[in-house]
C-alpha cells in the first residue's frame, strides 16, 4: 500500500535530515510521483535548502580583516616581527627565568652557610651557644652530603677501573695489529694511554688500520695509540 | 596530504599544525587560520545579526577570544566548532543589546529590518529570472523570521552542512533539541512560504545552481 499524505508528513523531517531508511525513502518517492501537493511542498523545502546553502547574499569581509585581527592580538614579545606572544609562552619564560636564577642562588647560599657555620670561623667564634643546635642541624645536612660525595668518588674510581679493564681489552684486540705495543711495555703502563676514544672507535679499526700502521712507523708514536 | 579539502577548507592535520604554531606565538599561522574561517564565520554571523558593522565587530571579537584562549583548546573538537560557538554567543549578546532577542521569545511576528533589499545586488549575476530573484528574497525574508536558535540551526545545517550532533556542540544543546529547532523552523518556513502562492519552486533551484 502506498503512503498517504499524512504518513509522508510524519516522516518529512527525517527524510529531509537524510536519516530515513532506503526502503521508506523509496516509498516517499513513490508517493511524491502521484501526489502534486506533497511534491510541491518537498520542492519548496529543497529550494529553501539550496538557496540557504548556495546563494551568497552576505557581504564579505575585506582582505585586511585577518591582518587587523592579528594586529589586535596581545604582543608581549614578537617572534615574527608582528608575532603574538601567548600567555602560555609568557608563563613558560617566567618559570624558566625563576628556576634558572633561584636554584643557583639557593645553592650558593647553602654552600657559604656550610662553609662558615660549623668550623668555628670568624663568625662561629662570636656566635653564642644558642646557635650550636642549628649548627648541628647544618652538620646533619652536610655529613650525608659529604658521604654522598665520597660515594661518588668511589664510583668514579670504579669507573676508572672499568675503563682500565676495557682499555686492556681494546689493547689486546688492537695488539693483534700492533705487536710492538705490548711487547715493549706492560699492559698496566699502556692502559692509561688508551683513551675513551679508543673504546668508541674500536668498531672502525678495520677501516682505519692502514693509516695507523703508517703512523706507527714514527718512533715517537710507537707506544701511544692515537687517532 | 592536501592542506585543504574539496570545499577549500583546512584539513584537520593542517588545522592542528596551524593551531599549535599559533599557540607558540606564530602570527603567520594565526593569519592563515583567520583567513580560512573568516568568510564562513562572517556569513553565519551576518545572517544572524543582519548588520554589517555588528557582524564585523562580532567576527573580530570571536577571533580575538578564540586566540586569547587558544592554550585551552581541546583538539578533540574542530576549531570551527569552537569558533562558531563563540560567534553564536556573541550574536545572542548583540541581539539582546538591541532588544531583538530575549531568551526563548519568538519574535517571528516582527518584520525583518528591511535590509534585504541591499543584498539583492550582490548575487544573481547568472541569468536568473525576476521570479527566481523574488523567490530567493522571499526565502531569506522567511529565514529572518525564525527565532535565533532556529535560524542558527537552519544556517548551520544547510550552509555549513553540519550534522545535528555538530550543531548541538556549537549551540550547546542536545542533538534532539537541534532537531526540534530544525523541524519547527521548517514548519515556520512552510507557513510563511505557502502564502506566496508560488507555482514552481524549481525555478529557484535552477537559478541557484
Amino acid at each position: 500500500m502506498l503512503m498517504t499524505c499524512r504518513h509522508v508528513a510524519q516522516v518529512r523531517d527525517v527524510y529531509l535530515d537524510g536519516e530515513l531508511s532506503p526502503s521508506l525513502t523509496a516509498e516517499v518517492h513513490a508517493h511524491l510521483l502521484q501526489c502534486p501537493e506533497c511534491q510541491e511542498q518537498f520542492e519548496m523545502f529543497r529550494a529553501c535548502g539550496e538557496v540557504i546553502a548556495k546563494d551568497p547574499p552576505e557581504p564579505r569581509l575585506d582582505s585586511g580583516f585577518a591582518s587587523r585581527v592579528v594586529a589586535s592580538l596581545p604582543k608581549a614579545n614578537s617572534t615574527f616581527g608582528t608575532g603574538l606572544q601567548t600567555r602560555r609562552s609568557l608563563r613558560q619564560r617566567f618559570w624558566r627565568l625563576a628556576i634558572g636564577t633561584s636554584v643557583p642562588a639557593a645553592a650558593a647560599v647553602l654552600f657559604f652557610a656550610v662553609l662558615i657555620w660549623p668550623s668555628g670561623g670568624p663568625y662561629g667564634q662570636v656566635l653564642p651557644a644558642v646557635y650550636e643546635k642549628p649548627a648541628d642541624a647544618v652538620q646533619g645536612v652536610v655529613t650525608p652530603t659529604l658521604n654522598a660525595f665520597e660515594e661518588t668518588q668511589d664510583a668514579v674510581k670504579s669507573l676508572g677501573k672499568l675503563r682500565g679493564i676495557l682499555a686492556a681489552d681494546v689493547q689486546k684486540n688492537v695488539g693483534d695489529a700492533r705487536h710492538y705495543v705490548d711487547e715493549g711495555e706492560g699492559a698496566e703502563n699502556d692502559g692509561p694511554e688508551v683513551t675513551l676514544l679508543d673504546v668508541l672507535l674500536q668498531p672502525f679499526r678495520d677501516v682505519l688500520q692502514p693509516i695507523e700502521e703508517q703512523d706507527t712507523e714514527s718512533p715517537d708514536e710507537e707506544k701511544i695509540i692515537r687517532f | 596530504m592536501s592542506d585543504q579539502d574539496g570545499n577549500g577548507r583546512l584539513s584537520p592535520l593542517r588545522e592542528r599544525e596551524l593551531i599549535e604554531k599559533a599557540q607558540e606565538g606564530c602570527a603567520r599561522s594565526a593569519h592563515e587560520l583567520i583567513g580560512s574561517y573568516q568568510d564562513r564565520l562572517h556569513a553565519f554571523v551576518w545572517r544572524m545579526v543582519r548588520n554589517d558593522h555588528d557582524a564585523e565587530e562580532i567576527c573580530q571579537d570571536a577571533f580575538l577570544r578564540a586566540f586569547q584562549a587558544l592554550d585551552n583548546f581541546d583538539f578533540a573538537y574542530r576549531f570551527s566548532t569552537w569558533l562558531f560557538t563563540i560567534g553564536y554567543r556573541l550574536c545572542l549578546n548583540a541581539m539582546r543589546r538591541r532588544k531583538d532577542y530575549s531568551g526563548d521569545v519568538d519574535f517571528s511576528a516582527l518584520r525583518s529590518d528591511g535590509r534585504v533589499d541591499e543584498t539583492l545586488g550582490v548575487f544573481d549575476e547568472v541569468a536568473n529570472s525576476d521570479e527566481a530573484k523574488r523567490l530567493k528574497k522571499v526565502i531569506w525574508d522567511s529565514v529572518d523570521e525564525l527565532t535565533p536558535p532556529q535560524k542558527a540551526t537552519v544556517l548551520l545545517f544547510y550552509k555549513e552542512s553540519l550534522s545535528c550532533q555538530e550543531i548541538g556542540e556549537i549551540l550547546e544543546m542536545p542533538a534532539a533539541t537541534v532537531k526540534s529547532h530544525l523541524h519547527r523552523a521548517r514548519n515556520r518556513l512552510k507557513e510563511l512560504l505557502e502564502r506566496q502562492l508560488v507555482e514552481d519552486w524549481s525555478v529557484v533551484r535552477l537559478g541557484v545552481a
